[in-house]
């Protein structure tokens, strides 16, 4: 039953991303942009479900389990209120410089406004780099979480199964109708997510007596996962985690979907029923993974959504599971690889080995066989990474959160500088570096000095302020006019 | 466009964010129609941030976006 729900599945996904290609305009501007003609609603769709992962689905709840309701402050609260606001100042702002002066990246962007092409190589390196892991745990999550819904270490399917087959649908739709197809794909997984989750909720919770009956017998045996931990440390985590929702406004993939709005007041859904998404989105994952600890005590041996709707639901409702986590894997991975494709064949491709002369359907050819590579290459790696690959992920968001200021001063001061940038892009990679090497003797989750501060909330204000200084102390370019809206 | 248009998101924002820190309830186990207290009030910050962000593309749209489209 699983497997059938799961091949069901796939095949719709494949058919709505293949539909997406009788639109295609065969341009590398519809390739990589949609032509910027997405409407508000599947702009909203497709950027919640960008921002969902493997973790959204089998991670949070299994936080949950262990730490219980502050992992909702952690992950959903703290993306609901400030992912609007990124997409507010950033995201419009991106949208009007790109059409205006027909962007396709970042690297773009950032290499007109400075003038420098250096600098934009430096950025492209930082961005693959801190990328690259983030795309192989997507394909690796989707292994492991088949695996673990049809039986785990007792007959489930081998996780190069599930890897493989979250590789091939996205390399067929990604590949064939580019960000269209993707789009239309990303918003029919998010409706696919979200209706899988409400389902697991209230079938799981009729089984405990409903929620009420589930919350008190958790407070009564669990209270402390009721309630927030008071200690400075945990004040500090609290802290360090609101801020990793800054990557959102560094991530590649969403630059590309903001770019493919259809207008300016496109953006205007997005900002309003982008929070209600994400609790709509979180909140029931919360609850699962709490009541989970009524029904099993620690340590688990998998991930504590799939053993409360195996051992709680019918085999429908497992298959539906799988279904929602390769949703949330894919509505993520279809939208980075087809930005790195993009930005290698506009940033380095285009740039360098075509003196900014590419065809239209060159583009689209180069832009497809990077996505082919990209894929490729990261089921391989999937296959040797071991469990120590999840713990990047944290890091890449960090890494993105710090690149937060150089797009920010890009976009809304005048002053800046190629130097500045140059120095705040070196000041993420050095701290970033440091930080990472001195978290690799210690056990357990990491922060600074034991004290419940993550890295971030060091990168990114350093980040801000080698920006401010080294532009301070140097020239900025000239005649920036025309990235500046008239008065 | 005003300088100012882009201050009162800024308001609101900060706003939101004294709201997300407030300890006032960190160590309240009370259940609300069988929520936790802390689970209701985070979700109240997220229906918040969306009258917030309502009121922002009303009040706070730069001019500048909707020109020549």
């Amino acid at each position: 039953m699983i497997l059938t729900v799961v091949a069901v599945y796939l095949s719709l996904v494949t058919f709505v991303g293949l539909a997406g290609r009788r639109l295609f305009k065969g341009t590398g501007e519809d390739y990589f942009v949609a032509s910027r003609s997405i409407g508000p609603a599947v702009l909203l769709l497709t950027l919640v479900g960008t921002n969902m992962t493997a973790f959204t689905m089998l991670g949070l709840s299994g936080e949950a389990y262990n730490r219980g309701v502050v992992v909702f402050a952690f992950v959903g609260s703290s993306s609901a209120l400030l992912v609007p606001f990124i997409f507010y100042y950033l995201g419009t702002r991106c949208w009007w410089l790109g059409k205006r002066h027909g962007y396709v990246t970042q690297v773009q962007l950032i290499r007109d406004r400075y003038r420098s092409g250096a600098l934009g190589t430096l950025l492209f390196v930082v961005i693959v780099l801190l990328m690259l892991p983030y795309i192989l745990i997507g394909v690796k999550g989707g292994g492991d979480a088949l695996n673990a819904i049809t039986g785990g270490a007792d007959g489930g399917m081998p996780p190069w199964v599930g890897s493989l087959a979250v590789c091939v649908v996205t390399f067929l739709y990604v590949t064939y109708g580019g960000m269209r197809s993707t789009s239309w794909v990303n918003t029919f997984q998010t409706a696919v997510f979200m209706t899988v989750s409400a389902a697991a909720f209230f079938a799981i919770l009729h089984e405990f007596g409903g929620v009420e009956t589930a919350m008190q017998s958790l407070r009564e045996r669990h209270r402390e996962l009721v309630v927030f931990d008071t200690d400075p440390s945990s004040r500090l985590r609290l802290l360090s985690y609101f801020l990793i929702p800054l990557c959102t406004g560094a991530f590649p993939h969403l630059y590309a979907h903001w770019l493919s709005a259809k207008e300016s007041r496109t953006f205007r859904t997005v900002l309003v029923f982008y929070p209600l998404c994400f609790l709509v989105v979180n909140f029931p994952i919360v609850i699962l993974g709490m009541v989970g600890r009524l029904a099993f005590e620690p340590p688990l041996d998998g991930p504590i959504l799939v053993k409360l709707i195996v051992g709680y639901t019918g085999g429908l409702l497992a298959g539906c599971l799988a279904a929602g986590v390769f949703a949330a894997i894919m509505s993520s991975l279809d939208s980075q690889s087809l930005a790195l494709g993009a930005m290698f064949t506009e940033d380095i491709v285009r740039y360098y080995g075509f003196d900014d002369r590419l065809s239209e359907r060159q583009q689209v050819m180069f832009g497809r066989i990077f996505v082919a590579v990209f894929l490729a290459l990261a089921f391989v790696c999937s296959l040797f990474a071991d469990q120590s690959i999840f713990a990047l992920g944290t890091w890449s968001l960090t890494g993105f959160a710090g690149l937060l200021p150089v797009f920010a001063a890009s976009l809304y001061w005048r002053r800046s500088a190629k130097a500045g940038a140059a120095a705040a892009i070196g000041a993420v990679a050095g701290l970033w570096a440091y930080f990472f090497v001195d978290s690799l003797g210690v056990d357990g989750p990491y922060s600074i000095a034991g004290s419940g501060l993550l890295p971030i909330a060091v990168i990114v204000p350093a980040s801000a302020v080698a920006m401010i200084v080294v532009s301070l102390l140097s020239r900025p370019p000239a005649d920036t006019a025309r990235f500046f809206p008239e008065n | 466009m005003k300088i100012s248009v882009y201050r009162r998101p800024l308001a609101a924002l900060a706003l939101l964010a004294a709201a997300f820190f407030n300890p006032a309830a960190w160590d309240n186990d009370r259940l609300l129609a069988g929520i936790p207290l802390n689970l209701v009030y985070h979700s109240g910050l997220c229906v918040a941030a969306a009258l917030a962000m309502w009121a922002v593309v009303r009040k706070a749209w730069p001019d500048y976006l909707d020109r020549g489209e």
